[in-house]
């Protein structure tokens, strides 16, 4: 289990600044899928009552659909909840020190990986659509060096002020280790050699 | 063989519906295992979690129990005949047309 006052490897002084998971409307539109597969069978079988019961007291039929619709309201119940446990775990923490980045795809893939602030090279932040702008959701890229590729943060909310917060975050970081170098190098732990690699 | 369908006469309980719902409980309860698993090993602790797993659990077994008691009304001795399903009612009877 994640504890956010505990995360993994912590750096001296981190501090969580964001926690980030997609928008609600991820956890809107779970809910009415699962609202739809459960009331529009129970609608049905209320306003064709007589039928209905007609079939359920029939020794074959019956039956049969009994376990049916028991599977079916126990299918709509398990992929409500897969659903709503691939929109929790998928997460994005960003500290004053690092990325975070923990996302779920399906239910036996799971990627997990971090990015230090030092390490980023541009931050993005995309709206699109009528909703995306409206709701003030969209994604945030984050441009690493390297081959390591980029972040992304999908369907989070204001992505403009996450990525304000994200750079800065970078500058705040730059700063803190630069006042670092300065020291190391004035108390003789370092040198001015050592310090520009 | 029946000299009006055609097919072998043969009947089966139809308790052997109650295997295919016995096997997909067990899937379930493998499933919602898993899924409980993921949130209790990567989720961030805390009441909406614990919360979360405790709404599952009840709702599972209220699903469970509901469909438990409606299958326990029925006698599960009772035949499938093939054949009376062939000759059975029609359609239209089914419907009430």
């Amino acid at each position: 289990m994640m504890h956010l006052d505990k995360l993994p490897n912590p750096r001296d002084g981190e501090r969580v600044v964001l926690e980030l998971r997609r928008n609600w409307l991820t956890v809107a539109s779970i809910v009415v899928v699962f609202g739809t597969m459960l009331l529009v069978p129970i609608i049905g079988a209320w306003a064709f009552w007589d039928l209905v019961s007609g079939w359920l007291a029939h020794p074959v039929i019956g039956p049969t659909a009994t376990v049916f619709a028991s599977i079916y309201f126990l299918c709509a119940w398990l992929f409500a909840f897969m659903e709503f446990t691939d929109y929790y775990l998928d997460l994005w923490i960003v500290t004053s020190e690092r990325v975070l980045s923990s996302e779920q795809k399906g239910l036996f893939n799971r990627v997990a990986s971090e990015l230090h602030l030092a390490a980023i090279q541009d931050v993005t932040s995309e709206q699109r659509g009528l909703l995306g702008t409206f709701l003030d959701f969209g994604d945030v890229h984050i441009q690493t060096a390297g081959e390591k590729g980029r972040f992304h943060f999908d369907n989070v909310d204001h992505p403009e002020r996450v990525k304000e917060t994200i750079i800065k975050l970078i500058e705040e970081d730059k700063k803190r280790h630069a006042h670092s170098l300065v020291a190391e190098v004035a108390r003789g732990e370092s040198t001015i050699e050592e310090t520009a690699h | 063989m029946n000299p009006i369908t055609g097919f072998p006469e043969f009947a089966i309980p139809i308790a052997f519906l109650l295997g295919i719902y016995g096997l997909f409980v067990v899937f379930y309860i493998i499933w919602s295992f898993f899924n409980i698993y993921h949130l209790m090993r990567f989720g961030v602790a805390g009441f909406f979690l614990t919360t979360l797993v405790t709404v599952y659990a009840i709702g599972s077994l209220v699903l469970l129990g509901a469909s438990g008691l409606s299958l326990l009304r029925y006698d599960w001795s009772t035949p499938f005949s093939v054949t009376a399903i062939l000759q059975g009612p029609s359609p239209e009877s089914l419907f009430d047309l």
